[in-house]
């Protein structure tokens, strides 16, 4: 038993010295997620317009409803989102858009700081997921 | 070359159209004064009896077709003649009608006289401008004399025909796109049933008989059923055929022969063996929608079961052959580029399919095939086979199928070396 | 019945079913692309591929083979399943995959197939089209590189509409569907092809990437239009009436519809919609609350009560409900002078049919139309008015061979059917012709008049109306007029089509008798599959008419109104959903009228001209704001639902009214449709009908046939002559109806102006070339008008369509139905 607790002891101890912490000092410090992490959303560009061609998926599929679409026609007659709101306080982050969209046009990036002071800001609109 | 009785080609002289005068220094006439001195019922127990098989390809027993038709019922009916010979390789209905067209009227009135369906349409191809004045020249010819037109012969039986140049598409050859065609409309096929005999033309019963298979009818009239059946030696199949011969033979011609003749001998007696003294590779025994047969097929009989056994078809007679040089896989490419062409598109499996096949066949004879295709092609002839609307999606599968079966180590040849083994 | 085995289900159908429709009742499902219930079978997607153990050794399309007794049926095997995948990669193989961007993606037939039969992976490559879409046309997108060539648009156009748009052009993999020397769409935009397209090829402009399929919500309601009835499924986006969903499942129509009912909704939306009441101020119309609008609107009517009276005028769009309690307000109000829709132009039915055979409707109903073997239309313009009626009309003639004969005074759709036989009378002249047919029926010997009142005026007014005499005056062959009365006299079954409207007031009453004279002397008004049809302009005209929202005894009618107001003679006019100053026969007299009227109330969707004539103005609810009844045409009282809220504060007509009673001082309660249906139950015998029994058929009152109670002949009455070298007659268009469908984009942008028709032979006279601008003056009124030029006016005729508040055509006519005018340029 004694042996135990003197392990056990020995991992803790570890920890206290250099090189051994696995606590990283935020801000000034910042992990770098995975590939795989879903983060906030990002609208991917295309030329001189946004990639999405509002075709109804990802909010069809959005669980959580947060995002809100509504397509028109541009003057070259082709489909496009005028609206493209995504309202993050109700995202869950699952990521079923990215999964649902058709033609690749949302993806998730590792942005992860995501805090605000204004209800309102959190209300990521078209010009703000293209950036 | 044996010396056949000629019955259709009787009176054919090279460059010359018999006259009315001619036609009937040969008995001819005498088989409609002898139909009109009997019942409706009867002629058509005649030519039922008789055993005469269509001659526009399926060869389905014309007194059996004629059976069908209400023949009692009041009201318009209509007779039409089915002359849109677009089957490639075949030629027969016009060196009929440039020899002896009164024969094809003579038909036409004992035809419409058994069935009771006293306006007669000719449905001709749009490419045979001789042949249209030579029908036109005939039926005046005809009226004049009083074979045709009101009260002929004194019988009380009226008939007319008109004559009616199509458009132009293969498809037109199919009987029921034809009435659309005459109709005024887009040539597509019309959902059977119901069949043609019970709405057909303007929405009436309509009897469709090729030009060939009319012209046997006055002289079945005239000579009699034991007459028609000892021309030809298979049961089955009685009377003559018209042969057209094209391709790499020596002589490219029409001949009139009795069914049942070997391939052998229209290769060697009749088309004179195969030009620059070849070797018999195979051949289209019926026009470009029946499977090939090949050297090994040479002592089968031509008539419409034994080349059925075979799994080929008499089709129009219309023998296509083709030499040792030839490549079966850009024959078969350049036949299936014909048939997606003229598909009328209305159903899928015609429509694509057939383009699909066209695709593949030029991949291999481009020498870009990989066994994929190969399978690929197997499998189309089982997705295309038996489901399209009408015959004409069937018939294209034909050669290929006939390809698949028979040459399927020369496409496995052009895989292989990824080019084209003939150049 | 046929007894038959399907995936070893026994099952017992009618002889004449096809194995696809055997095993849908049945409920097995085959899938289909080019089938649809109301065409004939076509067979060429082969989607629907069976096996038959009968037919061994190929596989036979279900959805045109006939069912036969002792039929073994598989409908799914490994084989099967094979073909239809392969089929679908068939159609894969040109079709432009851009689901996401198509508006069909979620009710897409071919999308739905893929899905099902999991063709993930096409193995056959080759090129796709890139055919231009075609964008000529405001209503219908084209794009033919989603087409899968089913037919479905072809054959609608042709079978059901009758008018031939589509054909298929080319051969073989290149065959694709195009108009007329594929150039683009010019039809009558009814959007059928739209509405049967089972993938994205066809699509409604309008509803260009408005909205997917599954975020509409979906209500049944009746359209508002005509008379016809026909059942419209809202597509509702946010509470905004989006588009017109396809809908064949119910109602009377089959989901045939014409551009109206399929692209007139849009007023609903329209941003002109009033949404506050109005009051006069000074010179001002002014948003007021309603408490206060109310108000004055009740003081306004009680003092004009208490001193020369008031009047109330409706339109024949309120629901059966909305009309009862109108009727009842008139009550509380204390006067009699009420009516509707300019009250002259229903005396065909409210007069006409009353004095002959007793009853106030059409005696048949709609579908039976399909069986008969004569159907006779009165005026070109019953297509116009009644275009669904016409489709039937178009398959009666078309798949039963029945026997179209039109009296008109001008060409037109109708007389374009197969085998239709017009008989072209001088303009406004159909009276003559059928009074022709009736002297023709007695001279021959054709008549059933047995049990018949009235015969021998009738046959002492009828001598003027021989055949070779009706012949001289109107221009029809006599023969032709002889070989149609027999025809109509020798049919088993037989319909009489005559509509009826604003524009056809004058002889109405007359036009009526004549064709209800037919009607008893060919023995059709209350012959089991015949009827005699007269079809109100509106959706509820009936229903005004059967519930009696008609002058009282000592009442006045809405003309004795209008000249009572003009003379000074009535204090107040209340005016429900109607724009008297437009649409009314004699524009002058309305205008003056209203002038003089010292209180004037409207109640509308918009700030019509009459609108801005009053003294109060009451923001209405459209039919696809409000619950109730409307009956249509053929007597079926159909449900109308509610599909979003009005804008604003705008109220159904049924609130309005019946807070304006509380307001007088009455006992009128709004207490929703159900409840008042149930009163008007009470009042009305023939709607004693559970409201919540009006299945999505409606019920028809009165029974399939209604029998007429009495069988008195009118006396025959000659229209009057009107020379001269052009001669200008009014009506309806197409694409309009009414005054309402020129705030809806849909039919605005085919037809956005008024215009006078011409034949091609004037036009070459006068030198005008289509869309010039003419003058035609006549009556004293000048007006100016664009041309339309076709083939269908006879020479010497104009046509003016009266929807337009701006033309003015019925400034120029005032009682007659034709007017000699000239024509410049």
């Amino acid at each position: 038993m004694f042996l135990a607790i003197a392990k056990g002891l020995s991992i803790t101890f570890k920890h206290v010295f250099p090189g051994n912490s696995t606590t990283v000092q935020y801000p000034a410090v910042k992990l770098t997620p995975s590939d795989r992490f879903r983060g906030l959303h990002r609208l991917v560009p295309e030329q001189d317009r946004e990639k999405c061609v509002a075709c109804y998926l990802c909010p069809t599929v959005c669980p959580a409803k947060c995002i809100t679409v509504e397509s028109a026609e541009n003057e070259k007659g082709e489909k496009y989102p005028k609206v493209y709101t995504i309202d993050l306080l109700r995202c869950i982050f699952c990521g079923y858009c990215v999964e649902a969209c058709p033609v690749e046009a949302i993806e998730m990036t590792d942005a992860y700081e995501l805090a605000n002071f204004n209800r309102e800001d959190f209300e990521f609109t078209k010009e703000r997921l293209l950036k | 070359m044996t010396d056949y009785t000629q019955v259709l080609f009787k009176n054919r002289r090279p460059g010359e159209t018999a006259s009315l005068e001619t036609y009937e220094k040969t008995g001819g006439y005498e088989g409609l004064r002898i139909a009109l001195q009997k019942t409706p019922g009867e002629i058509c127990a005649q030519v039922k009896y008789s055993g005469l098989r269509g001659r526009g390809g399926a060869g389905f027993p014309t007194g059996v077709k004629w059976s069908f038709f209400p023949a009692d019922q009041p009201g318009e009916k209509y007779l039409v003649c089915n002359g849109d010979e677009m089957e490639p390789g075949t030629y027969k209905d016009r060196q009929l009608l440039l020899a002896d067209p009164h024969q094809l009227i003579e038909g036409m009135v004992i035809a419409a006289y058994a069935l009771q369906a006293p306006v007669g349409y000719i449905f001709l191809r749009y490419a045979y401008e001789d042949c249209s004045q030579v029908i036109e020249r005939a039926i005046a010819e005809a009226e004049a004399a009083g074979y045709l037109g009101k009260d002929i012969l004194g019988s009380g039986f009226s008939c007319e025909l008109h004559l009616h140049r199509s458009a132009g598409r293969y498809i037109l050859g199919e009987e029921t796109a034809l009435i659309n065609g005459l109709e005024g409309r887009r040539p597509n096929p019309r959902s059977k049933p119901p069949f043609p005999a019970q709405r057909g033309l303007f929405g009436r019963p309509t009897n469709v008989n090729n030009i060939e298979t009319l012209a046997n009818v006055p002289h079945i009239m005239r000579n009699g059923n034991a007459w028609y059946q000892q021309l030809s030696a298979p049961e089955s199949s009685p009377g003559t055929k018209l042969f057209g011969l094209s391709g790499h033979f020596n002589r490219t011609e029409c001949f009139e022969l009795p069914l049942g003749v070997t391939l052998r001998e229209v290769v060697q007696e009749y088309g004179g063996g195969l030009r620059n003294g070849k070797r018999f590779k195979a051949c289209l025994p019926g026009g470009a929608s029946s499977p090939y047969m090949t050297a090994e097929h040479l002592d089968v009989a031509m008539d419409f079961n034994a080349l059925e056994e075979i799994g080929s078809r008499l089709g129009t007679a219309g023998v296509t052959a083709f030499d040792e040089d030839t490549c079966m896989v850009a024959v078969t490419r350049n036949i299936n580029r014909f048939f997606a062409r003229e598909s009328c598109g209305w159903c899928t499996p015609c429509r694509d399919g057939l383009q699909t096949i066209s695709w593949l066949l030029d991949k291999i004879e481009n020498g870009q095939g990989t066994e994929d295709d190969l399978t690929m092609l197997h499998d189309q002839v089982r997705n295309i086979n038996g489901r399209s609307f009408c015959a004409l999606a069937e018939g294209a599968m034909g050669p290929v199928e006939a390809l698949l079966r028979l040459f399927e180590d020369e496409i496995k040849e052009h895989i292989r070396k990824g080019k084209c083994p003939f150049g | 019945m046929v007894n038959l085995t399907i995936d070893g289900k026994q099952i017992t159908v009618p002889k004449n079913a096809t194995i696809y429709e055997a095993a849908r009742d049945n409920g097995i499902h085959i899938p289909v692309l080019c089938y649809a219930k109301k065409l004939l079978p076509y067979g060429a997607c082969r989607i629907c591929l069976v096996e038959v153990e009968q037919m061994k050794g190929r596989l036979i399309p279900s959805c045109t083979t006939p069912v036969t007794e002792g039929m073994v049926v598989t409908t799914t095997s490994e084989e099967i399943v094979k073909v239809r995948k392969t089929v679908l990669e068939f159609l894969l193989v040109n079709h432009v995959i851009d689901c996401p961007v198509c508006d069909k993606g979620g009710e897409c037939d071919l999308q739905d197939l893929t899905y099902e039969y999991e063709v993930v992976t096409n193995r056959f490559e080759g090129e796709k089209f890139d055919l231009p879409t075609d964008e000529v046309n405001p209503l219908i997108e084209r794009n033919m590189n989603r087409c899968v060539l089913c037919g479905k648009c072809v054959r609608v156009c042709d079978e059901v509409v009758g008018y031939g748009s589509y054909s298929f052009i080319n051969r073989g993999f290149e065959t694709k569907i195009a108009t007329a020397f594929d150039r683009g769409l010019h039809c009558e935009f009814c959007g059928q092809c739209v509405s049967m397209c089972p993938v994205g090829a066809l699509l409604p402009r309008p509803f260009k990437f408005k909205a997917r399929p599954w975020q509409l919500n979906e209500v049944d309601t009746v359209c508002g239009y005509c008379g016809n009835g026909c059942t419209v499924t809202l597509g509702i986006l946010d509470k905004k009436v989006e588009t017109i969903r396809f809908n064949d499942k119910i109602g009377v129509n089959d989901g045939n519809l014409c551009i109206r009912g399929r692209f007139g909704y849009s007023y609903v939306n329209s941003d002109d919609r009033l949404t506050k009441p109005l009051v006069r101020k000074g010179n001002q119309l002014v948003e007021t609350e309603w408490d206060e609008a109310l108000q004055v609107v009740a003081d306004g009517l009680k003092k004009a009560q208490d001193g020369k009276g008031a009047g109330i005028l409706s339109g024949a769009r309120l629901t059966n409900e909305e009309m009862f309690l109108l009727k009842n307000l008139a009550k509380t109000l204390g006067t009699g002078n009420l009516d509707h829709s300019g009250g002259e132009c229903y005396k065909g039915v409210t007069e006409g049919l009353l004095e002959t055979l007793g009853v106030q409707a059409s005696t048949g109903t709609f579908p039976q139309i399909e069986n008969t073997d004569v159907v006779l239309a009165i005026r070109n313009d019953f297509y116009d008015t009644h275009p669904v009626v016409g489709m039937v009309i178009n398959q009666a003639v078309r798949r039963n061979n029945a026997q179209l004969l039109v009296v008109s005074g001008k060409g037109g759709k109708l007389s374009k059917l197969p085998r239709a036989k017009t008989l072209l009378s001088g303009p406004g002249l159909e009276l003559d012709v059928l009074n022709g047919l009736c002297q023709v029926l007695l001279e021959e010997g054709l008549a059933k008049t047995d049990g018949l009142e009235g015969l021998v005026a009738l046959k002492q007014s009828l001598a003027e109306f021989t055949a070779d005499k009706v012949a001289t005056k109107t221009g029809v062959d006599a023969d032709a007029l002889r070989e149609a009365a027999r025809q109509l006299a020798g049919a088993g079954n037989a319909a009489i089509m005559l509509a009826y409207g604003l524009p056809y007031t004058p002889l109405s009453k007359e036009l009526a008798v004549a064709a209800a004279n037919l009607s008893l002397l060919t023995g059709i008004a209350g012959r089991e599959g015949s009827g005699i049809y007269l079809c109100g302009e509106k959706a509820n005209s009936q229903g005004a008419i059967d519930l009696g929202l008609l002058p009282a005894a000592d009442g006045l009618g809405a003309q004795a109104m209008l000249d009572a107001a003009a003379g000074g003679k009535l204090d107040a006019l209340y005016v429900v959903g109607e724009d008297p100053v437009a649409s009314f026969p004699d524009r002058d007299k309305v205008e003056k009228a209203l002038e003089q009227v010292p209180f004037l109330v409207v109640q509308d969707l918009f700030l019509s001209s009459t609108a801005a004539k009053a003294n109060v103005v009451l923001p209405a609810a459209s039919f696809a704001e409000k619950d109730g009844t409307f009956t249509n045409a053929e007597r079926r009282i159909q449900r109308v639902r509610a599909g979003v809220p009005s804008p604003g504060e705008a109220k159904t007509d049924g609130e309005i009214i019946a807070a304006l009673d509380a307001q007088l001082g009455g006992s009128l309660a709004f207490t929703g449709p159900e409840a008042i249906f149930a009163e008007i139950g009470k009042d009305v015998p023939a709607y004693a009908v559970n409201y919540t029994e009006i299945g999505p058929q409606g019920v028809v009152w009165g029974g399939e046939i209604l029998q007429p109670v009495a069988r008195k002949l009118g006396e025959a009455v000659a229209a009057p002559m009107v020379e001269g070298a052009y001669r200008l007659v009014t009506g309806s268009a197409l694409h309009h109806s009414g005054t309402t469908s020129t705030h809806a984009k849909g039919p605005l942008a085919v037809v956005p102006e008024p215009f006078v028709e011409m034949s091609r032979a004037d036009a070459a006279t006068l030198g005008v070339k289509e869309g010039d601008l003419v003058k035609v003056a006549g009556n004293g009124v000048e007006l100016k008008l664009k041309a339309k030029v076709d083939l269908r006016m006879p020479q010497g005729v104009l046509f003016a369509p009266y929807h337009f508040k701006e033309s003015g055509v019925n400034r120029m006519f005032k009682t007659e139905s034709v007017i000699s005018v000239t024509i410049s340029k």
